[in-house]
């Protein structure tokens, strides 16, 4: 059992409390996942329950905690990780020996267990989480999907009785994110583990929770099933969101709140008399910003890109799409001039890009990377975004951070910052610089829905006089933001097209709402495409 | 003939460097202590012996321990071997003067037989350091070898630091190129700007990879934290075991450093100011030495053990 009673912590060198008030009793096998905006005191709670606070971070608290009859104010993190364990958000900095079932290895190492005891864990983990046939691989082998799973692995080997997860699945691609969140779910089914996850992707996570906690400026603020929860709270102003779904059903007054595709199919009766798509102006087809032929490029001797021909009108989104190591970040970078192709030719604006130097460049393309901390440097953001950036932009600067939501945050160092607020710092900075050109390179990963909202908003309005490569696996943000949508495939683009003849009625690369729609009003993708949804 | 013999190592130690990758005859797993020691012994040899009739001997008894021993890095080390033996070939030949038979003297450059055999002899050096790494890091895992220095009762502390600096070098490394890709894409002049401002744009580089290396440092140390590190009761999995033919070659591996040992104790070796040429008992007992090494072989790595 774990219970928390009036805790409240604020962190050394800060005035506001972090967590204010908290109450709060977790049995043993439940599934509860945490929500909650940027800075709301998700990974807070975390930190308070597995020990990090207050031997790691510290600071002054009040109040109590008990986590199977220890208490973590007093007891350090190494020695309740046999009771709580632990994953982290990028698995790159939590695994920490080079081999999978010496990693899984380690906690027990660390905690004397006998040599045979450590064996049969090993194996137990290993036969649990499916890595049997990768035992001996070295980690830096590894995708992202199966390092988060060794991570896991390695939290799992003390048998502890509750696994805290802080966004586990924001570096992942979907594919790997969904098997990660079934086999907690299994976990949770056939160990009995208490799961305690704090996670941004409402779709694919709400429907596993037997409980949902809503966090909002250190305060819960909804506790219970999450069912009701949702049909209590306003999750949409709360920047936290819906499954598309769910929100659908809520705006439409149901009384019962579907969370999944199967249980919307169930529902389409009492939802399809209110759905009609709405009326879309169809865009003019503009002259083309950025054109690439036969663009051709290898690592060492393995093709990525095998003659890719593509063109990027004036003033549109374009949404690019492809599986994980498909070739799309090379792409990019090929566009924005940091990789030169083998064969073939990149043009922007007529101008042979290969060509320029990187200041010529810049004033063509920019792109902001997946890993938004490789922008920053500076003590503030706003000195970030200032560097390098020549005069005639500076009047930009203000008006792009208040348009991105950042503005108050300008005098803080990107390391203060939640992840969500690095990346569209990063937008600011590159957007600051008006390229003709904008890449981004999956900025949804990891952002809450209300970050996800600024952005399309702002990408909508740059795009009405430049033009944006969006990079993403996230289906609903390219829904919502792009005009049309390529797929990268075999080191070719072969499908390109709008974005309701690709999206639609697509078993992959869809939205959910699509597919709770299938066959009856397919050409809807997102829940503004509904007449009459504001 | 002992000339003829220097000749000849010259043409079979490049023959072996540029060829050698491929060439393996069986997989041997030995003991990952032995070749620890087999290591050191190496190092010590190529650094007290000067003698290039010895290094070349040396060099051939690594060769056919990679024969059984694979190393899938020797190639790739061999290859950077080789760009560095070319400066310490040329900084050793115009650099050190000294020798009785001048091949060429020209202004401030004097060229001597034994200039030249000392440059040859330094490179040698090289490659048998390079190619006994390169052995012991294909054979030995990161995790086997901090067993041995655990046993070798280095402090907890010192090996994890070791331990996360090795696995975190490759992430490091990919960070630096995505920072240097960013700042290119912002217009910093990197690759195409004049000197000063290529070295000026590598500042916020350095700045940033700092940063981020710093907060990658922090999550690491959380992550220790929680799998309970610091421990004062750690146990460790891979335990390393000792058995006779390990015993035995641990000894011949010992042997030969006694039998250097001695020999530069009671004979010594000179290249300036005029290059010794060892007899025929002497070289054969360079033969006895180096070969003694071969007896790495005779170990084996423990079935019981982890890996």
């Amino acid at each position: 059992m774990l219970t928390i009673e009036n805790f409240s912590f604020r962190y050394a060198g800060s005035n506001a409390f972090a967590l204010k008030n908290i109450n709060l009793n977790i049995f043993e096998g439940e599934f509860v996942l945490v929500v909650g905006n940027s800075g709301s005191g998700k990974t807070t709670l975390l930190r308070s329950i597995n020990g990090l606070i207050p031997h790691f971070y510290g600071g002054e608290y009040t109040g109590k905690i008990q986590v199977c009859n220890v208490n973590p104010l007093k007891t350090p993190p190494r020695e309740l990780s046999k009771s709580v364990g632990t994953v982290f958000q990028d698995p790159e900095n939590q695994i920490l020996m080079s081999t999978v079932e010496r990693e899984i290895a380690f906690p027990l190492e660390n905690m004397g267990f006998e040599r045979m005891e450590i064996w049969k864990r090993v194996e137990e983990i290993l036969e649990i989480l499916g890595l049997q046939e990768i035992r001996e691989k070295k980690i830096s082998t590894l995708s992202g999907g199966e390092k988060q799973k060794v991570a896991i692995g390695a939290a799992l080997a003390p048998y502890p009785r509750y696994l805290l997860l802080d966004e586990p699945t924001s570096q992942l691609d979907p594919n790997s994110a969904e098997e990660l969140l079934s086999l907690l779910e299994r976990l949770n089914d056939d160990l009995g583990l208490g799961i305690i996850l704090v996670e941004h992707r409402m779709e694919r996570t709400m429907h596993r929770a037997d409980r949902l906690i809503v966090m909002d400026k250190g305060k819960i603020i909804g506790d219970g099933e999450p069912r009701l929860v949702l049909s209590e709270i306003d999750m949409d102003s709360l920047g936290v969101g819906y499954p598309q779904i769910t929100r659908v059903a809520k705006k439409f007054q149901l009384q019962y709140l579907p969370l999944t595709v199967k249980e919307g199919r169930k529902m389409l009766n009492q939802l399809l008399p209110k759905i009609t798509l709405k009326n879309e102006i169809t865009q003019k087809a503009r002259e083309p910003l950025c054109q690439l032929s036969n663009v051709t490029f290898r690592y060492n001797s393995k093709y990525v890109l095998k003659g890719v021909n593509l063109e990027i009108h004036q003033g549109e989104i374009l949404g690019l799409m492809g599986r994980n190591g498909a070739g799309k970040t090379t792409l990019a970078k090929i566009i924005a001039g940091v990789l030169k192709p083998r064969r073939g030719s990149v043009k922007i604006g007529g101008q042979e890009i290969h060509t320029l130097n990187e200041r010529e460049r810049s004033t063509l393309v920019g792109m902001v990377f997946q890993n938004p901390n490789v922008h920053f440097f500076q003590d503030t953001i706003y000195q970030d975004i200032l560097f390098n950036l020549p005069e005639e932009r500076r009047n930009n600067v203000d008006g792009v951070m208040k348009q991105l939501g950042i503005y108050h945050l300008r005098n803080r160092n990107y390391q203060d910052l939640s992840g969500g607020e690095r990346m569209l710092s990063a937008v600011a900075l590159m957007a600051v610089r008006e390229p003709k050109l904008l890449i981004l390179d999956e900025p949804t990963r990891g952002l809450s829905y209300g970050f996800k909202r600024i952005l399309i908003s702002f990408l909508k309005d740059y795009a009405s006089h430049n033009s944006v490569l969006l990079i993403t696996h996230d289906m609903e943000t390219m829904a919502h933001a792009s005009h049309r949508v390529a797929l990268l495939t075999k080191g070719r683009i072969e499908v390109i097209g709008y974005k309701r003849k690709i999206m639609a009625s697509s078993l992959i690369f869809s939205t959910q709402l699509n597919k709770v729609l299938y066959g009856k009003s397919s050409n809807i993708l997102v829940e503004e495409d509904i007449e009459g949804f504001r | 003939m002992m000339r003829i013999f220097l000749y000849l190592s010259i043409l079979i130690a490049f023959i072996l460097l540029l060829l050698g990758n491929s060439w393996k005859i069986k997989k041997i797993q030995v003991n990952p202590l032995v070749l620890f020691i087999w290591l050191l012994v190496v190092i010590y040899l190529s650094i007290i012996f000067v003698s290039p009739y010895f290094l070349f001997l040396l060099f051939i008894s690594i060769f056919l321990t990679k024969l059984f021993v694979s190393s899938s890095l020797w190639g790739r080390f061999m290859k950077y071997s080789l760009y560095t033996a070319l400066f310490i070939f040329l900084f050793n030949l115009l650099l050190v003067q000294y020798g009785s038979h001048v091949i060429i003297e020209w202004h401030f450059i004097r060229i001597t037989v034994e200039s030249l055999v000392f440059a040859y002899s330094m490179c040698l050096r090289l490659f048998v350091i390079m190619a006994a790494f390169a052995i012991f890091n294909s054979a030995v895992s990161l995790e086997s070898l901090f067993s041995i220095l655990e046993k070798l009762k280095i402090p907890q502390n010192t090996l994890i630091t070791l331990a996360l600096s090795l696995r975190f070098y490759h992430v490091l490394s990919r960070d630096a190129t995505e920072i240097v890709d960013a700042f290119r894409v912002r217009g910093l002049p990197i690759s195409n700007g004049n000197l000063r401002e290529r070295i000026a744009a590598r500042y916020p580089v350095m700045v940033a990879l700092l940063g981020n290396s710093l907060e990658r440092g922090i999550d690491m140390a959380q992550a220790l934290e929680v799998r309970g590190f610091p421990s004062k009761k750690r146990r460790s999995w891979y335990t390393l075991n000792m058995h006779p033919r390990d015993l035995l070659s641990t000894s011949l591996i010992f042997l030969s450093f006694l039998l250097a040992t001695g020999y530069l104790y009671f004979y010594g070796y000179k290249i300036f100011p005029e290059l010794q040429i060892p007899s025929v008992s002497k070289l054969l007992l360079f033969v006895v030495i180096s070969f003694t090494l071969l007896s790495v072989m005779l170990s084996r790595g423990d079935e019981n053990a982890y890996h």
